[in-house]
């Protein structure tokens, strides 16, 4: 069953036009994969969140300031994926089934080399013990693994989902995942239908056909590191972001 | 040859030992290891197994309804999501829906009942019985002076429990049935005030309306049914331009709704009725409104005793509504010529939860727009609704009608029992503790966490906490038609908690008051029986997930396993009665007066030279109002700077530069009740003069700083019509 390499890209198309920013995809991705309420003195650099949405600005004065939300999940870039490139310890993959960066929590040593090489900030560290308040834990989700204190962890288009439409399609003697019996729990929690998952290669897939919209954008696209997740906004200035956060990334270079 | 052993050898060995090892995996290996041992033993949680299996349900943590898909482990439920063929909710559940099964185990959770005493500005909370408590409370019932009065405030009118405390309250000489004050449905609860007689429940049909004026209505962040306006949404692409709903949004702050609105007119904060009514003055000038309907049946809108409503909106010439407002004439004209031209449209107030109600005021211009437009009883506008169905035994609860808290004189209240108006993040306490009689008072909540107004209460009586009883869900304020569905429980409740029906019955039994009889679930049967025997509407049934007519379900027995399994009831659209006449002032003797006053806006400029600013808080639909939030909740939108909570205030960076303010800084808001220390935030969409302060819970819910929200209600100004939206404030540096 689907086990021809690189049968399958999947991928995402955000349309920013449509996102409230109210953050049901971000609480319904921690409740999907154990993400734990971390330490109250936890920041926004140190505590986790999969998948952050980030407010972004115009700069213009009051009343012109207008603002978008951007929901920032590992963006599963497809090539020279930089966390896989640096990982000593082999515990980032590309799943070759699916296009999938996985992250191995087990086989994690804590280095962070692949935070630091994340051009898009998206993997996170735990610096504590995973912990939920009395009784919390019971709500746990028994197909994901809480991981320890010491291991990076990140985005993996709820694997858990995967498995199980892999098991329930080949219960049901099918081969292949049919269209929309696989999607991440942001995607099914996002209440504007603003995130859409599919198989980019698929041509005929609605999220690759997003990804050709004319309005659709990446973040990042000089680094040449091809990620699946793409960005529509009809507003020039988000539009803009995409550029202008390397120009930031330049400008910090040059000095030093 | 031997040679012997010496001590310098010895060195040498370990000393050549030690350097070898060091070029060996063997330290690193031990090294490694011991950090996975460290981080690996039996303090990490390990997810429970056993089968898994859907269950179904409604969510209860607002009114809002919405259909629950609840994956559980071993009968735990561990994954909550939509129900995408839901005919209410469309599939949608907000963050806070998504976290419902977290809030049974909250830090702040009561599972006992709890005397509380209050020793300055501590609380010591003495464990004690039920029935000891139920006794000292029917106590204080029966000693109560003559004008003193017992109140209930209900935070979830229209509930069967609603029914029974009108009940209880009838049999007692001074009982009060109180209100919380209302949000989606106050514009709608201003209109029925203003007819002559009773029209029955009013609803809003946005599905055909084109022009929606929100005054700070919070359509786009949690309104109504969340799933109803997202499901409007997204089915505005399907239609032409010319028949799309179009949101003007108008509001002081930039909220998510002004951002994704199709029109936002940034008001100068307190001026909303002054805006009505210059659209109104525009439309009645431009004759853009049916002037021999109007004349019929508005008592009056022109009367010849220069104290009638065009006599008013006279006043509210656009050129001076645009200096009070801060939004120019030509938008005002283009405003209310849109509004006039382009309808269906619809005038809705309410304001956001946070910020607290509109003014009395407010909501009667905002009213009389609607009347002007002429949208009652249409397709598009403000419809009638039925009732949902009452058991005949319920129905003396009528005797007693809903006040509000505003109508409550001060000092009154003897012994007031709070229900679901938990949440202190959104209904000051100074409102409610100024209507209690002093020293004497005693507070009884019904909350299920130690949180908020509970704090301030002398009996915590928890309840059980969302998904662990069978609550029901009637219509929703704002909803075109009658629906009823009721929540499962997913959970068991601690043997602490009480249901509030079982408390009510037994403080009853305490004080001598007949009720009708038999469990919560036995009055909840009744009024599904009753919804049957009515035979109108439509049933929602998972099993084919289709709306069938209500006697399809065969019995009323089979109605309630139906509504149990996660359906609902649905009434068909309900016909308005012939509209009567009505008042378009309201019907104080001074309406006009009161009308024609807020011509300069609620703070008469200029503000006092000590405080230039105005304070106004806010808040989020899903954060505030509802009890608790779930600590990963707090914690995800803490860490992404998502939601702004607690212990921030936003100013504009050229007024906080003017008044020596620094971004990032702490700095001390004070207003003329107080004052407290906040972390200013400098942010360009926020209006120059103006302080705004985020409530709601604070993260975690468990830290210090969980007193904010509710401190920074304390030095708000509560006005006479106990609204809290405006207060002169300044901020300096610490």
């Amino acid at each position: 069953m689907d086990t021809e390499p690189g049968k399958y890209r999947y991928g995402m198309a955000i349309d920013l036009d449509r996102c409230t920013g109210c953050g049901a995809c971000m609480v319904a991705c921690a409740v999907e994969n154990n993400v734990h309420p971390a330490q109250p003195r936890a920041t926004e650099r140190t505590g986790i969140t999969w998948l952050r949405v980030f407010k972004v600005e115009n700069g213009e004065p009051f009343p012109q300031n207008r603002a978008a939300f951007v929901p920032m999940p590992c963006q599963h870039c497809d090539k020279e994926t930089p966390c896989i490139s640096v990982c000593p310890q082999n515990a980032v993959e590309m799943d070759q089934q699916t296009r999938i960066v996985t992250q191995v929590p087990v086989r994690c040593m804590g280095c962070r080399y692949c935070m630091a090489a994340c051009p898009y900030h998206t993997r996170y560290f735990n610096w504590w013990d995973p912990k939920w308040p009395a009784g919390m834990e019971k709500t746990l989700n028994p197909a994901v693994a809480p991981r320890t204190r010491g291991v990076v962890e990140k985005c993996n288009f709820c694997h858990g989902r995967l498995q199980a439409a892999r098991a329930k399609a080949a219960a049901a003697g099918q081969r292949e995942l049919q269209q929309g019996t696989y999607i991440p729990a942001c995607v099914e929690a996002c209440p504007t239908s603003a995130i859409t998952f599919g198989d980019l290669a698929d041509e005929n897939s609605e999220v690759a056909k997003l990804a050709r919209d004319e309005n659709s954008f990446r973040f990042l696209t000089r680094l040449r590191t091809e990620p699946k997740v793409y960005y529509r906004s009809t507003q020039p200035f988000v539009r803009q972001l995409a550029e202008s956060a390397l120009e930031r990334l330049k400008k910090e270079a040059a000095n030093g | 040859m031997v040679r012997n052993l010496e001590r310098r050898d010895l060195f040498k060995l370990a000393g050549g030992a030690a350097v070898g090892l060091a070029f060996t995996p063997a330290p690193w290996k031990l090294l490694d290891d011991l950090s996975i041992w460290t981080q690996n033993g039996p303090w990490i949680p390990k997810p429970l197994r056993g089968d898994i299996t859907t269950r179904f349900s409604v969510c209860a943590i607002c009114p809002a309804g919405c259909a629950l898909r609840a994956q559980c482990v071993g009968g735990q439920p561990f994954s909550l999501f939509g129900m995408a063929e839901h005919p209410l909710s469309h599939g949608t559940l907000c963050p806070l829906g998504f976290t419902g099964h977290h809030l049974a185990y909250h830090p702040l959770r009561a599972v006992k009942p709890l005397r509380l005493e209050h020793n300055d500005a501590a609380v010591n909370a003495v464990p004690i019985s039920r029935d000891a408590a139920i006794a000292e409370i029917a106590q204080a019932i029966q000693s109560k002076a003559a004008d003193e009065t017992i109140a209930v405030i209900d935070g979830r009118p229209g509930r069967t429990i609603s029914l029974l405390y009108r009940q209880f309250l009838a049999g007692l000489p001074n009982g009060v049935y109180l209100r919380e004050p209302s949000g989606a449905g106050a514009t709608l609860d201003t209109l029925q005030a203003l007819f002559e007689k009773p029209v029955g429940p009013l609803g809003l049909d946005l599905e055909n309306t084109r022009t929606l004026l929100s005054f700070g209505a919070p359509i786009l962040d949690g309104w109504g049914t969340p799933g109803r306006i997202m499901n409007l949404e997204r089915n505005q692409s399907q239609l032409d331009a010319g028949q799309r709903l179009r949101i003007i949004q108008i509001e002081t702050r930039q909220s998510r709704t002004a951002l994704f609105a199709n029109h936002w007119l940034p008001i100068k904060p307190g001026t909303e009725s002054a805006l009505a009514l210059g659209l109104a003055n525009v439309i009645v000038r431009e004759k853009l409104f049916d002037e021999p309907a109007l004349q019929r049946n508005a008592i009056d809108f022109k009367q010849g005793d220069n104290r009638s409503y065009l006599d008013l909106i006279g006043q509210f010439q656009p050129e001076r509504v645009a200096e009070t407002t801060g939004i120019n004439q030509e938008t005002i004209v283009a405003t209310a010529r849109e509004a006039a031209q382009r309808g269906p449209a619809i005038a809705l107030g309410g304001g956001d939860p946070g910020g607290g109600p509109l003014g009395e005021a407010e909501e009667i211009a905002i009213a009389g727009l609607n009347l002007l437009l002429g949208n009652l009883g249409k397709p598009g506008g403000i419809v009638g609704r039925s009732e949902v169905p009452t058991p005949a035994e319920m129905r003396a609860a009528a005797a007693i009608s809903p006040s509000e808290l505003a109508a409550i004189p001060d000092h009154s209240i003897r012994v007031l029992i709070m229900d679901a108006a938990e949440s202190g993040n959104a209904l000051p306490w100074t409102l409610i503790e100024k209507k209690l009689v002093p020293e004497r008072a005693v507070v009884v909540s019904l909350s299920p966490y130690l949180a908020g107004n509970a704090k301030h209460a002398h009996y915590l009586i928890p309840a059980p906490a969302h998904l662990e009883s069978l609550q029901e869900i009637p219509t929703l304020d704002g909803a075109e038609c009658s629906s009823f569905s009721l929540s499962a429980p997913l959970l068991t409740p601690p043997d602490g908690a009480t249901e509030p029906m079982d408390f009510v019955r037994s403080l009853a039994t305490a004080a001598n008051i007949s009720l009708p009889g038999g469990s919560a679930a036995d009055l909840l049967k009744s009024r599904v029986a009753a919804i049957y025997q009515n035979g109108q509407g439509e049933i929602f049934a998972l099993a084919d997930k289709k709306l069938t007519e209500i006697k399809e379900a065969g019995s009323a027995e089979k109605l309630w396993d139906m509504l149990k399994g996660g359906g609902c009831w649905i009434d068909s659209k309900g016909e308005m009665a012939a509209l009567p006449r009505f008042s378009m002032l309201g019907k104080s003797s001074q309406g006009f007066e009161k009308l024609s006053l807020t011509v300069k806006g609620r703070l008469q400029p200029p503000l006092p030279g000590e405080y230039p600013l105005v304070l106004m808080p806010f808040g989020w639909r899903g954060a505030v109002g509802n009890g608790q939030v779930s600590p990963l909740m707090s914690k995800l939108y803490q860490e992404s700077g998502l939601r702004d909570i607690g212990n921030q205030a936003f100013i504009n960076p050229d007024t906080g530069g003017a008044m020596g303010l620094a971004d990032g800084e702490q700095a001390v808001i004070k207003t003329q009740l107080g004052s407290m220390t906040v972390k200013m935030r400098f942010d360009l969409a926020v209006m120059p003069g103006v302080l705004h302060v985020a409530v709601g819970p604070a993260p975690n819910g468990t830290e210090s700083a969980k007193e904010i929200a509710e401190n920074i209600l304390k030095i708000c100004q509560i006005e006479s019509d106990s609204t809290w939206r405006v207060t002169p404030a300044q901020a300096r540096k610490v």
